[in-house]
């Protein structure tokens, strides 16, 4: 067994509505291992996604401990969490979210950009956009660095949002429900993406609510009512 | 970097940010041009104000004025030979004057002058019309009157010491605009600068037995002449030379009106002064200072005892060497007054003491710091008003951020998602802020520059299309064209504020930006 990358447990998250409280996560734990693939499946509104955004540490819990690599998440300062949110995780969200301003190469290049200064962008820029361009290629987009969000399909989108998270070779990958807004075509074009760079040895979680999605990870854990119920290894039967 | 690469694409993508651009450039232009018109008409109050003082003033306000002037003026001379250049007595009253062919009265301030200490003391000498074209003619000794003629070929001329005068002048001003375009042309009356009388017998001269001769004066260019509507330039209806009367009230020593009441006396226009400040241009005519201290009974007059009172002046001219100091020289002079007070206490009268007591030495400026500051708060009023309407363009830009902020919410949380720190969205757009406001700054202080620049032209194509639109009218101001001076350092600092204002516009925004989490942000709908 590998190492494990990540660790959360106890995780508790509540969120207010107006007078109510709505209880969404309460005691979650679960563990990734470096090169795991691993898909957390849970019901609509059941916490998923929130637990998905705590692991990546884009929110915070209420209770518990996230692990990454040795360092607690949320022990660290904004600055600390923010430079590690940029160099070792990667995410993917269900609606892309690549800005509509820039075009395929430029929102691939804007975590680059973020890793590096002002004064030193002239002396990295160069690797930079190589590796850009690389990913996007290996995304399957290398003909249409040039082409606005707006230009794209669906899935096209998708493969930018990838490759905008894997620019800085980042140890994690979070894809938040990354086939639900696609097509089933689509959405098995950018599973097998992922499965391809999962097999390159790049750690992924996948949150999904779909059975067949899940298939493809090495191992799938259910949420319900904010826990982790059972950690199946999966021996990938929904992939083809 | 991603701040930068962002904050410019932004300036390029968001069109709304193109209404705050607008709106910094509108209000760097008005400020600018407000700032400068304003600020050019004070420079050239100012400077006008210097010219026609001196560097020091000495006087005691009053109309009997004060004794013992000369010898005054030769103690300084005498005491700061390094210090004081000319010093000159003036006389101040006032009085009617009424011109003798039309009947025309007019409430005027009569100056007493010893012309030529006066020209050298201030900017005097440039003021006067005749003076300019003919050298030397200009006195305020008594005079008859010059006469046109025509020579052989019926073509006008002017007397001798005219012709030679104007020809002096127009060798050295081949460019003058009067002249240049001016020919004699035969059976037509004098048409060069200045209005004369024609002698129809054709011999051009002074003509007239001594009686006719009168002491000169020098009156004010907007008591006598009239403005052409548009162009500004000044009509002469009255001919060199006209009998000018002037009535004034000559005072005693205690202030009372004299008991020979009102003098009228008899004076021919030598010449007419342009300032060009109109509280001067409007009411100041100046004749000998000799004559006028004679005339208001301030010249020595007998006491019963066989003596005579000291002769009186209201004020003394003081021009300073190069390179000293205004204040340090007032100081000087101020002690050197003090001394010499001192030094005459013995042989002063009670009321000769006190009206010496009254006197003040001040610098130009400070005499007319009253005029100067109302002026330049008037300036710093209206900069402010137009500074406070700017603010609407901060208000304006920290809506249009709070915009854009809202409409960018999820790039936001997308940004921040991939690592981005919440100073470094919110320094986004600051920057975004202070683009709009460089934007806007450059533009306006261009637009603001050339418009002041172009300001005179501008009113002339106006004036071309459509006279009504002539809104700096030469015949009402003393200045012929609207002040047009940019002063870099003052458009540098207009700038500055535009831009840090910008920043603050949408620093508010700003921070929000940068506060809210990722995962709301993403959430954002």
């Amino acid at each position: 067994m590998s190492k494990k990358l990540l660790t959360a447990e106890h995780i508790h998250k509540h969120y207010r509505i107006g007078p109510a409280t709505l209880k969404v996560l309460h005691g979650a734990t679960l563990a990734v291992h470096a090169g795991e693939f691993l898909a957390i499946r849970g019901a609509s509104g059941s916490g998923k996604s929130t637990l998905l955004h705590i692991l990546g540490s884009l929110d915070s819990p209420d209770g518990g401990t996230v692990v990454y690599d040795g360092i607690d998440l949320f022990a660290l300062g904004n600055r600390e969490r923010e430079r590690l949110r940029c160099m070792e995780v990667g995410f993917v969200f269900q609606f892309y979210h690549l800005l509509p301003e820039l075009n395929v190469i430029e929102n691939v290049l804007l975590p680059s950009m973020i890793a590096s200064g002002v004064l030193t962008w002239p002396f990295a820029r160069r690797k930079a956009k190589d590796i850009a361009h690389e990913v996007v290629a290996r995304v399957g987009l290398g003909e249409r660095v040039s082409h606005r969000p707006a230009e794209l399909s669906g899935g096209e989108r998708q493969r930018v949002a990838i490759a905008r998270a894997l620019v800085n070779r980042p140890k994690l990958l979070l894809a938040d429900e990354p086939t639900g807004n696609l097509d089933r075509k689509t959405g098995k074009e950018i599973l097998d993406l992922l499965s391809s760079l999962n097999e390159q040895g790049q750690t992924i979680v996948m949150v999904t609510h779909d059975a067949q999605s899940a298939g493809y990870a090495h191992r799938c854990v259910n949420l319900r009512d904010g826990k982790i119920e059972d950690d199946t290894d999966t021996n990938v039967p929904g992939r083809p | 970097m991603y701040k930068l690469f962002l904050t410019l694409r932004y300036l390029r993508k968001r069109r709304i940010a193109i209404f705050a651009v607008i709106s910094v450039w509108l209000c760097v232009a008005m400020v600018i041009i407000v700032g400068s018109v304003m600020g050019g008409f004070l420079d050239t109050l100012k400077e006008r104000s210097r010219g026609l003082l001196s560097d020091i003033v000495v006087d005691n306000a009053t109309l009997q004025g004060f004794p013992f002037y000369q010898e005054f003026i030769e103690h300084l001379h005498r005491k700061l030979p390094d210090v004081v250049d000319t010093a000159t007595p003036v006389i101040y009253n006032y009085g009617i004057l009424r011109i003798e062919a039309t009947s025309f009265t007019k409430p005027v301030r009569v100056v007493g002058v010893r012309l030529d200490e006066y020209k050298r003391v201030n900017d005097f000498g440039n003021s006067l019309f005749y003076d300019k074209y003919y050298p030397g003619t200009t006195s305020l000794d008594e005079q008859w009157k010059p006469y046109a003629g025509f020579d052989e070929h019926d073509t006008a001329i002017l007397p001798p010491d005219h012709e030679q005068a104007l020809q002096r002048f127009a060798e050295r001003n081949p460019d003058d605009e009067k002249l240049r375009d001016w020919k004699r042309l035969p059976n037509r009356p004098f048409e060069g600068p200045g209005n004369f009388d024609v002698n129809f017998d054709g011999i051009p001269g002074y003509f007239g037995e001594e009686r006719d001769k009168a002491p000169g004066i020098i009156v004010g260019c907007n008591i006598i002449n009239e403005r052409a509507p548009g162009t500004g330039e000044y009509r002469r209806s009255q001919p060199r030379g006209s009998k000018l009367i002037v009535t004034i009230l000559p005072l005693t020593i205690t202030g009372k009106v004299g008991i020979e009441g009102a003098t009228t006396v008899v004076t021919r226009l030598a010449d007419d002064s342009r300032t060009r400040v109109f509280e001067i241009d409007d009411v100041c005519c100046y004749v000998d200072f000799k004559r006028l201290q004679e005339w208001l009974l301030m010249s020595p007059q007998p006491l019963e005892d066989g003596g005579e009172t000291p002769a009186r002046a209201s004020q003394l001219l003081i021009s300073l060497k190069p390179g000293v100091d205004t204040i340090e020289g007032r100081k000087l002079v101020d002690a050197e007054w003090e001394a010499f007070r001192a030094s005459v206490a013995d042989r002063v009268s009670r009321l000769d003491h006190r009206l010496m007591s009254f006197v003040e030495v001040e610098t130009w400026e400070e005499r007319q710091v009253q005029f100067i500051a109302a002026v330049e708060k008037e300036r710093i009023l209206v900069t402010a008003l137009f500074g406070v309407i700017s603010m609407v363009a901060v208000v304006l830009i920290g809506c249009i951020f709070w915009m854009i902020v809202v409409q960018k919410t999820r790039d936001i949380g997308i940004i921040k998602s991939i690592g981005a720190s919440a100073r470094g969205v919110a320094m986004i757009f600051v920057g975004f802020g202070v683009a709009v406001g460089v934007l806007g700054a450059a533009l306006g202080a261009a637009t603001g520059s050339l418009f002041v620049w172009y300001i005179n032209d501008i009113q002339d194509f106006l004036v071309s299309l459509d006279p009504n639109l002539r809104v700096w009218s030469p015949d009402v101001y003393t200045f012929d064209s609207i002040p047009n001076v940019v002063k870099v350092d003052e458009v540098l600092v207009i700038c500055l504020i535009a831009v840090v204002a910008s920043a603050i516009g949408a620093l508010i925004p700003a921070t929000i930006a940068g506060r809210v989490w990722p995962v709301k942000a993403l959430r954002y709908e």
